[in-house]
């Protein structure tokens, strides 16, 4: 639509990009529990697949564990950089002009669910859905 | 401490926590708050991290990468493409290693419609795989071109990663995406010609068998019908960047509907396989875009500690020649495939490369498609390259050693295209120089 209307001096829509910049910001940070959940983030198994599957265990609930606490982190500093754009009333000033903490309130909610998901990992290892390596990467 | 402590530390502490298997993209995540917190001042710098988080992928750049996926998924799940590899298998004849050349032309087609390797090896694989082992072809020649094939799709636009590369470098991106166009095809001419070499020289590798009696009309209609149409989509895509009518985004834009449009043309396009299309586009972006805001302060933690600089003073008080460097730095690429996913290797390498590139001026949009090449190579490199879990996958009667000595010399053929890149820089630079301004 942008280029014909360019091409052809029709009119002007630059609210498209906007809005497709801050879909791209949505779609990636609420897909990403969505990913966990379904072992979809790329991981390096092929150390720990060189244990016997018993001994897998361990290190899995370690790295479960790992991600509970790194997650934990962020969902603290995230809460507090929303809180932050929230208590001084910054404004966006793209096409459209709207208060900050409208971007920032996403990235709370997604790792406190990332958190959930970690840490039910840790805990009910049973529920992870098994890898495939052919569904990882573009 | 010094800068090759600081960076041993951070490079350490990234490559621990990817090694016990976390998510990389919490590997980012972890490494990161802890340099943030060591060298950017603190809780500061761990707000500035989740700043850079949320913003990292609200950009124009990155948007050509959901769409040029969905390119590929839709022809892939839309069944259009197979159709095409069907029309190409009707047009060559019979020739030793048929059906290896039919893999390789077939997936330099997808490759021009297609942002995901993945979704190529896959498609070559399950469509093409079942037939040569019918038809008594050895695993040597039989996986080693649709492995091989298969990574082509990262040089080719529409290519994801070209524009994740070129978002990350700093790189031209409507450029980076052009000048991979000529190597990507000498690569492609490489594999085809050592499958008939190799063919020629064991028949038994790959029988020949009888085709059956095709007229010409037969042969060719097909391939009328149903890949010539497709050639539109990528001419739109290339056509408008190198004509500087659309950006990169809006090419892919245009790519993507020209998709959709081809599908319903040819009748495939149904609900179902919309719906999927979309599912695994979701799927391929959020994992890819997720990592550049785990990773993304990574180069800024680098450029706080001093790490990068420090490096890039060593290496040109070094005084090694540009030649020794450049061969230093893809070697690295080379040695990082074998165990990394392309975008880890990509966030982890730029913040440190690109100082050294602009340092020893170097072409920029040379120096991305010679990385995008060894990019493409790990795809294929033991243990842990991506194609070949995919092909394995597709194969599941191979062994990994089978299918890593198959795909061995078309490595091997890839590299010898690097070393062409590097001493003949033109073959690169050409085409984007032809780009409108």
């Amino acid at each position: 639509m942008d280029v014909a209307a360019r091409t052809f001096r029709l009119f002007a829509t630059p609210w498209t990009l906007d809005i497709s910049e801050y879909m791209l910001y949505a779609i990636t940070f609420l897909g990403a529990p969505w990913v966990l959940r379904e072992d979809g983030h790329i991981a390096i198994e092929i150390f720990v697949e060189q244990l016997a599957p018993r001994a897998r265990r361990a290190p899995r609930r370690a790295r479960d564990a790992l991600g509970a606490v790194i997650c934990a982190v962020l969902l603290y500093y995230a809460g507090r950089a929303f809180w932050r754009s929230y208590a001084a009333h910054n404004l966006v000033y793209e096409t459209f002009v709207f208060p900050e903490w409208y971007l920032y309130c996403i990235a709370p909610p997604v790792f406190l669910l990332l958190l959930l998901l970690f840490l039910r990992r840790a805990l009910r290892p049973a529920t992870l859905a098994p890898r495939e390596p052919p569904s990882e990467g573009i | 401490m010094a800068w090759y402590e600081i960076l041993l530390v951070l490079l350490g502490t990234l490559v621990l926590f990817m090694a016990i298997g976390l998510p990389v993209v919490f590997a980012f995540f972890a490494t990161n708050l802890v340099g943030a917190y060591v060298f950017m001042g603190g809780e500061n710098g761990i707000l500035q991290l989740v700043r850079n988080a949320v913003d990292s992928v609200q950009s124009f750049a990155l948007l050509p990468i959901p769409l040029f996926i969905l390119m590929g998924e839709i022809m892939f799940y839309t069944g259009v493409a197979a159709r095409a590899i069907d029309a190409v298998d009707k047009l060559i004849a019979r020739v030793p290693g048929r059906l290896s050349l039919v893999a390789i032309v077939g997936g330099t087609i997808f490759s021009s419609l297609s942002g995901s390797t993945i979704a190529n090896t896959a498609m070559l694989g399950s469509t093409l795989l079942p037939e040569m082992y019918r038809r008594g072809y050895k695993p040597s020649i039989a996986i080693g071109p649709i492995v091989a094939v298969g990574g082509l799709a990262m040089l080719i636009p529409p290519s994801a990663l070209a524009v994740l590369l070129g978002s990350v470098a700093q790189i031209p991106i409507g450029a980076l995406l052009v000048a991979s166009i000529v190597p990507a095809l000498i690569l492609a001419v490489m594999f085809f010609g050592y499958v008939i070499l190799r063919c020629r020289i064991d028949p038994t590798l790959a029988p020949v068998y009888d085709v059956g009696e095709l007229g010409w009309r037969e042969r060719l209609m097909p391939f009328v019908k149903y890949v010539l149409p497709l050639s539109a989509i990528f001419f739109v895509v290339v056509g408008s960047i190198i004509g500087g009518i659309a950006t990169p985004t809006e090419s892919a834009a245009l790519g993507a509907a020209a998709s959709l449009i081809a599908a319903a043309a040819y009748r495939r396009l149904t609900w179902n396989s919309f719906v999927v299309s979309i599912r695994q586009t979701l799927r391929f972006t959020v994992m890819t875009l997720f990592i550049i805001c785990g990773s993304i302060t990574f180069s800024q933690i680098m450029a706080f500690s001093q790490a990068s600089n420090g490096l890039s003073a060593a290496v040109l008080g070094a005084g090694l020649a540009p030649l020794v460097l450049l061969a230093g730095l893809l070697l690295i690429l080379l040695f990082l495939g074998c165990f990394m996913d392309q975008v880890s290797m990509m966030m982890i390498t730029v913040p440190l490369f690109m100082p050294l590139v602009q340092k020893f001026g170097f072409e920029p949009v040379w120096f991305g498609v010679l990385m995008l090449m060894c990019l493409e190579i790990s795809l294929a490199t033991p243990p842990f390259g991506l194609l070949l879990f995919v092909a394995k996958g597709a194969s599941p009667e191979s062994t990994m050693g089978e299918i890593v000595g198959s795909v061995a010399p078309f490595v091997a053929l890839a590299l010898s295209v690097v070393a062409l890149l590097v001493a003949v820089p033109e073959l690169t630079l050409w085409l984007p120089r032809l780009m409108a301004p």
